[in-house]
């Protein structure tokens, strides 16, 4: 496997290997369609001798008799017939198994990205990842779309002209053979230069997406400013820079590539004399040299895209490299076979270090803390301070590299995370967070996110829980609206509790709230904090153990107990109050 | 999983766009796409001239080919001996005319790729002036990742459309002609022989090209699908891993993935026998040719030489048709492209200067908001704005306090003029909104909102945009005014530091330090600013306060307050609740009666008095 490594797009080709029969039906096909076309130009030839020898159509008297080129007109048109079949159904089947082929491909990239760890996506961005899996992907589409069509074919098409012209004569075949071969590594040569070309256009293009986008997503602000005439000027700028690059290819490209299309093209010019030698010599009919001619055409044309497929591969290759780059991404976090007892849950970690890497401090060291089952407890810190990490290891969307972090209560007893089901563990501890995601779908669907089997009623009261009542009374179609491109029809307020209430929908265990109500004012964040500490008295409610991250002073003192991050570990615990009176630290970070 | 279909159809999305541009989406686009080329036209005038020459380059080989067999091949029975000087003679013409065809097809991609570079980089600039120009509902509603696209991908579209498509066609003509002609040159019966393909020829082309642009629309269709789900799980990967819907997702993606692959493959059953169809017909024209070329030679009309040189005829005639399929499907996929393009152009701004603009030099800064009403869809008819009254006299400072989602963030915005009221006016000095220049008003209405938005290039680039002659050391003085020198020179090159796309290598703090005194430099005589309610840490929490206070002295400023020192600061303070004002008054007149303020107010004291203790309320927020 190391040699595919190396040849990533071959490595995407290799996975034809999952079907064997469809790939070889297909090769086949091709083999066939290809075969038939030289046997029809073969056909040719022998027609046009018999036209030649004054055989296909004979004077009789006054009578024409046509019997003998009808004949070839018939047989002519049978085996076209039959290559146009197989050309159909080859056509068709390179299609479906190049798409089988996409398919495989497309599947692994999402389950990859949905099987990496928050750290992996954290170190590319979303930016990144949404290139690799829709442009990177749509390159290598067209490269796998060239295959059959371009490489697979072309290649049988030069083998079955050089077959016949050497059948003829073997200096007839040889020397278009290596013109061909001569052509070809020219253009492989000149690949080198213009890949390096087109990397300087797609650099200069990536300048302008990012104008583009500013200007899209920025419009606001641009608006505010009048920046309108200003942002059109820097996004021409970048336009005709752009095209500066663009044009040096395209001069590349068209003063370059005729020379190893001419260099294939004399094979024609070499059948023309060398036929016509070998016509003077008796070893070769005219039928035969104008076949011979026809066929050189053929090669001729297949091999002139040569120079345009060269590109769409080198192109697609470092593609390729980067989508392996991430199916090959070692998976973190897998989770175990344990699972959690029924009831409340407590968490208990121990020693906790977390991103620890020679030269930089570790987000966390030594953090150590237990939450009680039932508590609500505030994460408290200066900005930086690792808050966020610190509740990503609780549903094991971080991992710790040392210490335990562990799930359970003292009565039903712990469980390190790292034996725990992961799906299990993510249903029951769940943490929102500050950037408020929301799909492009209804709000229902996206609210159902949490829970598939969740009713109207369901909805609405987590709804109502996360003081979200009043958002949909005021969408026009209630819980059908659809939400437009992450939801920005809404207010940062709005998304935040319509996250809260889906957060809520899932019936965790273990909340955690990761300044996920930050764009909530007081009065409505206490509401929704009230609503979840009465949550576990009411009818059908259970015990939810919060974990709430935030800077608000209100937010603080609706918690149990508040626990002070800093240098990466618990610098104190204890109520506010406490902290208030003893914490130097605490009482500096809530400016008192 | 019915109950939790993602991916909304892109239809919809087009419906939308088509009700913004009140125009639909189906038009013709010939009438639409001439004029760009008008820049171009003497480029593509020499890309037809050079096509010309190309075409009559490739008919130099079969005549060359007839002279070959029919000068340099002389029989004696059956033996042939070669006359080896109209051989060489032949073969070094045809080393000429290939080099020729294909350095004319050089030159031919330089002059049509040139003319498509120059006129795809002015269709994208223009795209753009226009998205600048329209409105913020317009961004409001439709999707980003749409607008982009069409500056983008849709915009590359034309290409084959406008560019690469005439010359090909405009060959495929001439060929078709030109042999026309030779074969009737050679002997009308083989024209005649040959004329009978042309028809189905066309006839073919033609049922092709319908179902084959049918098709792209319901492939480009539930491709957009595909992607548009794969874009929204990698940005939302963390909800999908939290609530465990890995599977189900990945189960969405293969479902919307088959549907693609159906599409395609049915599209292509429809379709994929064009090629086949081509070349069992090329087949066809040279059977037929041999027989009548045949029938000719048996009657003494026409020599082995014409024959052969009519079957390579007949093989260049059709032979570039095979590519004709490639074509097509770009073809349709331009002309999907080109309409959506239009769509976009044709979309007016709801928010249009007037014909003769009042003139507004020297503005004092006298606020009014009178009977406002506002919706953002007058179909739903529910209000967000509901005949607001509220007068803000120069100099004052506002706070705005009420819930999220009634209304406080519009407001602002119908000020700023990104909306347009419903009914009612907002006037500044006495002047209608509407019936100022959009410069003119934003140049006094300086606005700072949430979402903190900063354009890549360094912090004093950003600056600069609010004043774009103001020196490096001007921007840097104000930055000092506003206490914001501390934190920005703290960054790894100061105020060099690039910012990244939309300003996302500075934190949320920072950011909204850029912001604050962006808008200091731009100085306004009415300031807007929607208070971030995002969390940062107490120290950069002061520092914006500190900000604040200097950025409102001596100016109008509206604020839609969360923090208690910025209600307090404030003069006078209006309590907004479904859209409506529900109070308005100092913090001292509000406390003071038994309104909705003072209530929250007092119930923010309760909560502080029994919990806190000592603690001073300052950095705290007010219940509201």
């Amino acid at each position: 496997m190391r040699a595919a490594r190396n040849q990533p797009l071959l490595r995407c080709l290799a996975l034809y290997r999952f079907m064997p029969w469809r790939f070889g039906l297909t090769a086949l096909l091709f083999m066939i369609a290809n075969l038939s076309l030289a046997w029809q130009q073969w056909l040719i030839g022998r027609a046009i001798h018999d036209v030649e020898r004054g055989v296909a159509v004979v004077r009789i008297g006054g009578m024409l008799d046509y019997s003998i080129a009808r004949n070839w007109v018939v047989v002519l048109l049978s085996v076209a017939l039959l290559r146009g079949g197989f050309q159909y159904f080859a056509s068709l089947s390179s299609l479906q198994i190049g798409q089988d082929l996409l398919f495989m491909l497309r599947e692994r990239i999402l389950a990859q990205v949905q099987r990496l760890d928050l750290a992996y996506h954290r170190r590319h961005g979303v930016g990144e990842l949404v290139t690799r899996t829709t442009r990177d992907a749509d390159k290598v589409r067209d490269a796998l779309i060239n295959f059959w069509r371009q490489v697979f074919e072309t290649g049988l098409v030069a083998l079955a002209a050089i077959g016949i012209l050497t059948w003829y004569n073997p200096l007839l075949g040889l020397i278009p053979l290596l013109l061909t071969g001569a052509g070809v590594t020219i253009f492989v040569v000149q690949t080198a230069d213009l890949v390096a070309l087109d990397r300087a256009v797609g650099a200069a293009y990536d300048a302008v997406s990012q104008d583009l986008s500013e200007g899209v997503n920025g419009v606001r602000v641009i608006k505010a400013f009048a920046l309108e005439p200003a942002r059109v000027a820097s996004f021409s700028g970048q336009v005709y820079d752009f095209t500066g690059h663009a044009r040096a290819a395209l001069a590349f490209a068209s003063w370059r590539i005729p020379l190893p299309q001419v260099v294939v093209a004399m094979s024609q010019v070499w059948i023309l004399a060398f036929g016509a030698y070998l016509v003077g010599q008796g070893t070769l009919n005219i039928g035969e040299l104008v076949a011979s001619l026809l066929i050189a055409n053929m090669l001729v044309f297949r091999i002139e895209g040569v120079g345009r497929v060269m590109q769409i591969f080198a192109d697609a290759r470092s593609s390729a490299a980067r989508i392996w780059e991430l199916l090959d991404a070692e998976v973190g976090i897998v989770g175990g076979s344990a699972s959690l007892p029924s009831g409340p849950l407590g968490v208990r970690v121990t020693g906790a270090v977390l991103g620890a890497s020679p030269g930089s401090n570790p987000i966390l060291k030594d953090c150590t803390f237990q939450i009680e089952p039932g508590e609500i407890v505030a994460l408290v810190g200066t900005t930086g301070s690792g808050k966020s990490s610190l509740t990503a290891l609780l549903p094991r969307l971080l991992e710790a590299e040392a210490g335990e972090v562990a799930i359970g209560s003292d009565a039903a007893g712990w469980q390190d995370v790292k034996t725990l089901d992961l799906h299990q563990l993510q249903r029951r501890v769940h943490v929102v967070t500050q950037d408020s995601f929301l799909f492009s779908d209804t709000l229902a669907a996206n609210l159902r996110i949490a829970d598939p089997k969740a009713s109207d009623a369901d909805v609405l009261a987590a709804l109502e829980m996360a003081a979200a009542g009043d958002v949909i009374a005021r969408l026009p179609q209630g819980l059908d609206t659809p939400l437009g491109d992450r939801g920005v029809t809404l207010s940062g307020g709005q998304r935040q509790r319509l996250c809260l209430a889906r957060a809520l929908l899932a019936k965790a265990s273990i909340l955690g709230l990761d300044e996920a109500t930050s764009a909530l004012d007081a009065a409505t964040e206490h509401t929704v904090l009230r609503n979840i500490r009465n949550y576990r008295h009411g009818a059908g409610g259970h015990d939810v153990t919060v974990l709430i991250v935030s800077s608000k002073l209100s937010t603080i003192l609706m918690a149990d107990r508040v626990l002070l991050l800093a240098d990466g570990h618990i610098a104190a615990q204890g109520t506010h109050r406490e902290l208030s009176n003893t914490s130097a630290a605490y009482r500096q970070l809530m400016g008192t | 999983m019915a109950d939790l279909v993602r991916g909304q159809s892109a239809l919809s999305d087009i419906e939308l766009e088509e009700a913004l541009a009140k125009q639909s989406l189906n038009r013709g686009m010939f009438a639409r796409l001439l004029p760009l080329l008008r820049p171009i036209r003497h480029l593509v005038t020499a890309t037809i001239l050079i096509e010309i020459v190309l075409v009559a380059c490739v008919f130099l080989r079969p005549w060359l080919v007839k002279v070959a067999i029919d000068k340099g091949l002389v029989r004696h029975g059956a033996a042939w001996t070669v006359d080896a000087h109209v051989i060489l003679l032949v073969g070094a013409a045809m080393t000429l005319a290939w080099i020729a065809r294909f350095a004319l097809a050089g030159v031919s991609q330089y002059l049509s790729g040139s003319a498509a570079i120059r006129l795809l980089a002015d269709l994208r600039i223009r795209v753009f002036a226009h998205v600048q120009s329209l409105s913020v509902g317009y961004f409001d509603r439709t999707k980003a990742g749409r607008i982009i696209s069409r500056a983008d991908r849709d915009v590359d579209a034309l290409e084959p459309l406008l560019i690469q498509g005439p010359p090909e066609f405009l060959s495929a003509l001439l060929r078709c002609t030109v042999a026309g002609v030779l074969l009737w040159l050679i002997s009308p019966v083989l024209l005649a022989s040959v004329a009978g393909v042309v028809p189905v020829l066309v006839a073919a082309t033609i049922a092709f090209k319908r179902i084959s642009q049918r098709n792209w629309a319901t492939v480009a269709e539930n491709r957009s699908r595909f992607t548009a789900h794969l874009v929204d799980s990698v940005s939302g990967v963390r909800v999908l891993k939290q609530n465990v819907r890995e599977e189900t997702n990945l189960d969405r993606y293969r479902q919307l993935l088959h549907e693609f692959n159906h599409a395609l493959i049915r599209g292509s059953i429809r379709s994929n026998w064009f090629a086949p169809f081509t070349a069992v017909l090329s087949t066809a024209g040279m059977a037929v040719l041999l027989l009548t070329g045949a029938r000719s030679l048996a009657m003494n009309t026409i020599t082995l030489g014409q024959i052969a040189e009519s079957l390579l005829y007949v093989f260049l005639f059709l032979g570039p048709l095979q590519d004709l399929s490639d074509l097509f499907e770009r073809y349709a996929n331009g002309t999907a492209c080109a309409q959506r393009i239009f769509l976009l152009l044709d979309t007016k701004p709801d928010v249009l200067d007037p014909v003769y603009p009042e003139p507004l030099d020297r503005a004092h800064g006298n606020v009014a908001f009178n009977h406002v009403v506002f919706a953002y869809d007058s179909r739903s008819g529910i209000p967000v704005i509901d005949h607001l009254d509220l007068q803000i006299p120069a100099g004052e400072v506002l706070a705005i306090v009420g819930p999220t989602g009634h209304g406080k963030s519009t407001l602002v915005q119908l000020l700023t003029r990104f909306y347009d009221v419903t009914g009612g006016s907002v006037t500044l000095d006495g002047h209608d909104v509407r019936h100022l220049a959009q410069a003119t008003l934003r140049h006094h209405v300086g606005v700072v909102l949430q979402d903190n938005v900063l354009f890549s290039g360094s912090i004093l680039d950003n600056l600069r945009l609010a004043s774009p002659d103001a020196s490096d050391q001007a921007l840097i003085s104000a930055a000092r005014d506003l206490g914001a020198d501390e934190v920005l020179e703290t960054l790894p090159h100061g105020y060099h530091t690039n910012v990244g796309p939309l300003g996302t290598h500075l934190s949320h703090g920072q950011r909204q330090l850029v912001c604050l005194v962006r808008a200091y430099v731009a100085n306004p005589v009415v300031l807007v600013l929607d208070e971030a309610t995002s969390a940062v840490d107490v120290q950069t929490e002061r520092r914006i306060q500190r900000a604040l206070r200097v950025l409102c002295k001596g100016r109008t400023a509206i604020i839609i307050a969360h923090r208690l020192t910025t209600i307090r600061d404030a003069d006078r303070i209006a309590v907004i609740r479904h859209g409506r004002l529900v109070e308005l008054g100092s913090h001292a007149s509000l406390t003071g009666q038994a309104g909705i303020y003072a209530d929250l107010y007092r119930a923010y004291q309760e909560n502080a008095g029994l919990l806190i203790g000592g603690v001073a309320p300052e950095a705290t927020e007010l219940v509201t």
